[in-house]
């Protein structure tokens, strides 16, 4: 080898040496940023997720995104208020300044801080659930609130949509160990996360980036990135092909105002029958008998009542009792959530009755389970909801009125208000 | 970095992957990263290739398990076995029989549905039928992994060890030529004779340029494969459907043409990229599989550049044994248009596939002739030999229109050229 072979090939050892020590300090440096992305509160201004930051975007909120945010707008001498549960209480239907947890903050006063965390299509022990637990020492007052239908037991923690957050809390040691728990979800381990292939390949798969994101903390990472500097994943509800690389605190909260909607716009018509199949199937089920013959009969006994149809509320006492631990039921504050008068009032009288019953039965239920339960919407008017479901900012007032006078009763109960 | 949502599933599934296996999910899963930050870690760390080798086959064999499960090994287990063994007795029709093994292998877990359903059901539809549903009893819901890559890799061995090569005698070696796990599921299609030395280059001793060229070509696939070709393939499927692509405007309806051109190219290159920097990482050289296609000027010089080492093994076991060039210019067209329409057909057991294969065969022999033509053909060969840039728009034009026939069922790849060059739906 001559000198000028030698001289090259050094330079070509120190040129490769360089850059994989490039790429480990670089990889090195990202994780440190990810690690401070996930102590720093980047989600500002926040009232709620929207749809540029929840997964229909493809942004998948993290746990030291949303703790972080509490501990910046929640003080620690304040009761901590989490809502979670679906479309409902995330507030679909109403617009961000008129939105019902601001209007619930403003009933509850500066003694209590609320945050919104709930998701479209979110259960009982998705994010918000999970948020409270994480932070259940450093705000040892607070309330979790989630709604739920009547009868519908809580998918397990971690299986749902937003298995995404359990996964991270659970491999970053936020969570409490609760046996009863964890063997409701090594049960259910075999349901797989939709999208991806059966046999809960998939789960396992993004168990194994909540595992790695708890050494590298690389979610965080591209969360801070997308959200305060530069959009990386284009996805179908972007606003437009072009501009989806703008940061996605720019892009403004999109919920529309409809209590300004048309009655036929709020309650199309042409969709009558498919959501009164809905309304009636919020009970149908739950109150069945067979006949001789083993044919289901949707009648009253003999004795003029709904019969129980024992499979339906065995199964929901068994997803209460696992849905979360124990000492946490207490300060979980269930609200069932009626469906508007409009279509309510096209049911029988007995299917009204039917109906009305499943509510009170399914309150006592989540009671007897150890939470705290109510229904609303049963005194709204048919304006005061955008559709069969969500409430407008008007019926949101109204339900902030009745959640904030529980949330006062419950922390009495819980001896916050004492200290 | 994975997007998880059914949506996503359904509107992806529009666009078939480059290749054959669904390789989509393999490097980019987050149980590869864990694997592969544990298996290269210890194999530099290993120090002896007694030792490097085996804990390599070791980590092959866990890697095929995890996509394949068990199950799924069996069908490689079986013919890579009857390889080996008919391998090692060098005799011509020993191996014969063996790549008659390999080819039915393909052809039954690959082809069956197409053939009875597509070929024979044309013929006599009862038939057709019935042939359909027999084969869709024995099949497995899908092909063994990666089969399109390990038959062609046991047919160039036995092929090359019936015309006298010498066979690998090393069971373990042979074990790490079949399953490699850079190359399995995604090519590139491996030759043994130059794998095997570098195999055991690597295993002697993985230098830091080795790690630094593979790392460095490893996050050029992640970039071209996650960053570019993953947004490109959402908005593919989002924009791509005829009913969406007739209600935009024109320059956005090129605009898609051209994102389609883009994603297949940064899609499988960047699979390959990442394939041949793992190896690389292990002190192994894979074959090239891309250079630059969207240069060439010619179509010939297109597939000198695209899928080289699918190109190379067509020209090599299938065109050339057929005749190649040999016969005279009628038999060399149907030659390629033969070794064309089977390039198609390998991409996946689908009608649209052959003809985007024949449609590129008759391309390349349009290509290569005209120049002979009678009074007009010098000419324009030297006419054209000055004009680089009027040659790489037709080509390109040619092979970008091409994708329109690999991605979409024939009608609808009319209709959408057909709406590029109108501003009407």
């Amino acid at each position: 080898m001559n000198p000028v072979e030698i001289i090259r090939s050094l330079r070509a050892a120190l040129a490769s040496k360089t850059v994989l020590l490039g790429a480990l300090v670089g990889f090195g440096g990202m994780c440190l940023l990810g690690r401070q992305a996930a102590r720093e509160n980047h989600l500002s201004p926040f009232v709620r997720f929207t749809q540029w930051t929840s997964p229909e975007t493809k942004y998948y909120p993290t746990i030291g995104e949303m703790t972080s945010l509490v501990r910046a707008t929640v003080r620690p001498d304040q009761v901590l208020v989490v809502v979670g549960g679906n479309s409902v209480l995330r507030g679909v239907g109403q617009p961000v300044q008129r939105i019902w947890t601001k209007a619930l903050q403003q009933n509850l006063g500066p003694g209590y801080g609320v945050v919104n965390f709930a998701f479209n299509g979110s259960t009982v022990t998705d994010a918000g659930a999970v948020v409270a637990e994480a932070l259940r020492r450093e705000y040892p007052r607070q309330i979790y609130i989630a709604n739920a239908s009547p009868a519908a037991p809580p998918a397990p923690a971690g299986s749902g949509v937003y298995w995404f957050v359990f996964w991270e809390a659970y491999y970053k040691g936020l969570l409490i160990d609760d046996p009863v728990r964890a063997a409701a979800i090594a049960e259910h381990n075999h349901y797989d996360v939709i999208g991806n292939p059966p046999g809960g390949a998939g789960l396992r798969e993004l168990k194994a980036r909540e595992w790695l994101d708890r050494l590298f903390y690389f979610q965080d990472f591209w969360n801070k990135i997308t959200y305060r500097h530069v959009n990386t994943v284009w996805g179908y509800y972007m606003p437009g092909t072009t501009d989806f690389l703008r940061a996605r605190k720019d892009y403004p909260d999109p919920e529309p105002d409809t209590l300004t909607y048309p009655m036929d716009v709020r309650y199309n018509p042409g969709n009558l029958a498919v959501e009164m199949a809905i309304v009636r199937g919020c009970s149908q089920y739950c109150y069945l008998s067979t006949d001789a013959s083993g044919h289901f009969q949707m009648r009253k006994d003999a004795s003029g009542r709904w019969p129980l149809y024992a499979p339906v509320w065995d199964d929901f006492a068994a997803g209460i009792k696992v849905a979360m631990p124990q000492e946490l039921k207490k300060r979980t504050l269930i609200l069932l959530s009626r469906s508007s008068p409009f279509y309510v009032r096209r049911l029988t009288a007995d299917e009204r009755e039917r109906d009305d019953l499943a509510y009170i039965h399914s309150v006592a239920m989540w009671k007897a389970g150890g939470y705290d339960a109510m229904d609303y919407g049963k005194d709204f008017g048919v304006e005061d909801y955008g559709d069969r479901t969500h409430v407008t900012w008007q019926g949101g007032a109204k339900l902030a009125i009745l959640v904030a006078d529980k949330i006062r009763e419950m922390s009495k109960n819980l001896g916050y208000l004492q200290k | 970095m994975i997007a998880n949502a059914a949506w996503f599933h359904d509107l992806t599934a529009i666009f078939a992957p480059a290749t054959p296996e669904d390789f989509g999910k393999i490097f980019d899963t987050y149980w590869f990263v864990i694997f592969a930050g544990i298996v290269l870690p210890a194999y530099w760390l290993l120090r002896r290739p007694a030792l490097r080798l085996p804990f390599l086959a070791l980590a092959c064999v866990a890697y095929h398990y995890h996509f394949a499960g068990p199950a799924g090994m069996l069908p490689i287990i079986v013919i890579g076995t009857a390889t080996y063994a008919l391998g090692l007795t060098r005799r011509r029709l020993a191996c014969a029989a063996g790549i008659a093994l390999s080819v039915l292998a393909l052809s039954f877990y690959k082809y069956s549905h197409f053939l009875a359903g597509e070929a024979l059901g044309h013929i006599h539809a009862a038939w057709g039928a019935a042939a359909d549903k027999s084969a869709g009893s024995l099949l497995p819901a899908a092909p063994p992994l990666a089969i399109s890559f390990f038959a062609f890799e046991f047919i160039h061995y036995l092929y090359e060890v019936r015309r006298g090569a010498v066979p690998i005698r090393n069971p373990l070696r042979f074990l790490l030529f079949a399953i490699f796990f850079p190359s399995l599921v995604a090519g590139p299609i491996k030759r043994f004779t130059q794998f095997i030395p570098s195999l055991e280059h690597g295993a002697r001793g993985v230098g830091v340029d080795d790690v630094s060229i593979g790392l460095r070509r490893v996050a050029l696939g992640f970039l071209k494969k996650v960053v570019i070709a993953d947004n490109l393939t959402l908005a593919i499927a989002f924009y791509g459907p005829v009913a969406k692509f007739a209600t935009m405007t024109l320059p956005a309806r090129w605009t898609v043409f051209v994102v389609i051109a883009l994603r297949i190219l940064f899609d499988f290159s960047g699979y390959s990229d990442i394939a041949i920097g793992l190896a690389r990482m292990l002190g192994v050289k894979l074959p090239e599989n891309f250079n630059w296609p969207y240069a060439a000027t010619s179509i010939q010089e297109f597939w000198r550049r695209w899928h080289m080492s699918l190109t190379s093994w067509i020209r090599d076991y299938v065109y050339i044994p057929l005749g190649g060039n040999r016969h005279g210019i009628a038999r060399r067209m149907l030659n390629g248009l033969i070794a064309f329409a089977l390039i198609g057909l390998w991409h996946g057991p689908a009608w649209h596939f052959v003809l985007w294969g024949l449609y590129h065969g008759l391309g390349l022999a349009v290509c290569a002739s005209y120049a002979k033509l009678p009074i007009a053909g010098p000419p324009l060969s030297r006419l054209l030999a000055r004009q680089p840039i009027p040659c790489w728009l037709a080509t390109q034009a040619f092979a970008w229109f091409g994708w329109l026939i690999f991605f979409y069922p024939v009608v609808e790849a009319g209709r959408i050229a057909g709406l590029l060059f109108t501003s009407g739906a």
